[in-house]
């Protein structure tokens, strides 16, 4: 589903976002991104949606090379990656419902149906009662989950969450990973940035751990740190 | 269909959202489309009146006394035959007499004792372009019947001088103004536009396409266009009719004409200006913050 090969990203002028990282993952695997903050688990993210251009090393997608997509084909790629940003990324203007609607809407679905399965995801992460406010009127918990609801509601097959729980309690923290594990049983990949130490350790899942850009730990079914 | 809806639907509420920069380019395109057609009025009601004193070039072919009527009407058919003339108007010796008795008729004593008819015949000659003037006037020279031929070349040169050069300046002025409205409306559109980046990079980043994000843009642009230019195109009818009526009460002498430029001309032009730089404006101006 995923590859790397000798992957490297160095923001300007000299910062290391990731460096000659090379995995691979399998359809249908739940993998935990570990590391400290600052070693490159949101830049693995970003160049896995093609929001960042790899300076070295070649990226694979479902089997397609993303450093030879054409960039009218990028919005299609991100369609089949539902993507939990760590900053949520919701449109302002628009309120809970209709943000999540908008993943539908770029797919050309705007029907009665769509508009009923964003009400189901709601209700799925506790928000059917603030469907209507708008992002700004939120904490950021509830902005987080709207960020989950909009990334699952068109099933993707390969799921990516940066830190969707970094903002939540640790109950509906609890809630959100049975979601994603709910998920991950469909038939789902699903990637998610964490630095939740006591839900890796409790979901014994393969465990990637990054340090200042480079993989030093890829643990079939790793805790949070070395065991 | 339902794309179509939901493109009017996002640019309404944006617009209806971001009301301050709404009514920020809306007043820029309607200051712009304003000066746009009070110039465009001027130009053309100078334009018109240009039109009339260039008419005032006629050809006058007068004829010996010795010419008789069927040389006349052979004559009047082939003038009217030239494809350069318009229209052609023969005036014969006695009309020619009563025309000056008219126009002298506070001094009859001049014309006591006028024994002979001592004025020509003539055609009176007028042009659909007056500038041909010269060249049909040289038709005329050397044929029997004619005594001679005027067309008051000095002042028709001099006349068609004057002329071109207001018309050349009118035009150059409409260009830069036509420039500078776009610039300033494309300026606005793009300060919105900014605005708004953050919003148009999530929208690439959930997946959408750049025409999907467009759309709603070219609509909110085309709306802000559109009103501003009715606007526009309602203050500069309702304040030329003003205008003109005070002209036309303080100078008589100049017939300035009723509709030189009618509201259905103006309204094309304004409105398609300013729909063409708002839609244009807002495609392009979002081009940079697509590239995500
Ligand atoms: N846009 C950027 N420009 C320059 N440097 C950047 C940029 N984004 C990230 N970096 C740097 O790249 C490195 C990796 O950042 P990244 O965001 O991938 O870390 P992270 O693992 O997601 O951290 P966190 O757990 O805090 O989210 C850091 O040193 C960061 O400062
Ligand atoms: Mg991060």
């Amino acid at each position: 589903m995923i590859k790397f090969e000798d992957v490297t990203k160095i923001y300007p002028p000299d910062t290391i976002g990731l460096e000659s990282v090379s995995l691979h993952i399998e359809k249908g695997e739940f993998v935990f991104l570990v590391g400290p903050s600052g070693s490159g688990k949101s830049t693995f993210i970003r160049l896995l949606i093609k929001e960042l251009e790899p300076d070295r090393g070649r990226i694979f997608v479902g089997g397609r090379d993303l450093g030879s997509l054409r960039r009218w084909k990028i919005p299609y790629l991100r369609r089949n990656i539902g993507c939990v940003f760590q900053d949520f990324k919701l449109l302002p203007s628009k309120t809970v419902f209709d943000n999540v609607l908008y993943a539908l809407q770029v797919t050309g679905n705007d029907s009665g149906s769509s508009r009923r399965k964003v009400g189901e995801i709601l209700n799925l992460v506790g928000l059917g009662h603030k469907m209507g406010n708008y992002p700004d009127e939120l904490s950021g918990g509830e902005q987080q989950r709207v960020s989950i609801a909009r990334a699952f509601v068109n099933h993707p097959p390969l799921l990516i969450a940066d830190e969707p729980t970094g903002n939540l309690d640790p109950d509906t923290s609890v809630g959100i990973m049975q979601l994603l594990y709910r998920i991950n049983k469909t038939g789902t990949t699903v990637i998610m940035a964490t630095h939740d130490r006591e839900m890796v350790d409790r979901m014994r899942q393969r465990v990637i751990a990054l340090e200042q850009g480079q993989v030093v730990r890829d643990q079939r079914r790793g805790g949070y740190g070395e065991d | 269909m339902g794309k179509i809806r939901f493109f009017f639907g996002e640019a309404l509420r944006s617009l209806w959202r971001n009301y301050f920069m709404t009514v920020a380019a809306m007043v820029t395109v309607f200051l712009s489309m304003f000066v746009l057609g009070v110039v465009l009025v001027f130009v053309y009601n100078i334009n018109a009146v240009l039109k009339d004193v260039e008419q005032k070039v006629e050809i006058t072919v007068y004829l010996k006394d010795s010419v008789t009527s069927t040389e006349v009407e052979a004559l009047q058919k082939q003038i009217l035959a030239m494809p350069e003339v318009k229209d052609s108007q023969f005036v014969s010796k006695d009309e020619a007499l009563k025309r000056l008795k008219e126009d002298l008729k506070d001094h009859p004593e001049l014309f006591e004792g006028l024994a002979k008819n001592p004025l020509p015949a003539s055609f009176e000659i007028s042009l659909k372009d007056p500038q041909q003037a010269s060249v049909v006037a040289a038709r005329f020279n050397g044929k029997p019947m004619v005594e001679e031929v005027r067309y008051g070349k000095e002042l028709a040169e001099r006349i068609f001088r004057v002329t071109s050069v207001i018309r050349n300046i009118s035009l150059v002025f409409i260009i830069l103004l036509g420039g500078v409205s776009i610039l300033l409306i494309s300026n606005t559109i793009r300060l919105s536009i900014y605005a708004r980046r953050r919003e148009v990079e999530i929208m690439k980043l959930v997946g959408a396409t750049n025409w999907f994000i467009r759309w709603p843009f070219i609509i909110e642009g085309l709306a802000v266009g559109l009103v501003g230019a009715v606007l526009a195109l309602i203050f500069v009818t309702l304040g030329t009719n003003f205008v003109m009526d005070r002209i036309r009460g303080a100078l008589m002498f100049l017939t300035v004409p009723a509709s030189a430029v009618s509201v259905a001309q103006l309204a094309v032009i304004l409105l398609g200006v300013g729909a063409l730089i708002g839609a244009v404006g807002s495609g392009l101006g979002l081009r940079r913050f697509l590239n995500v």
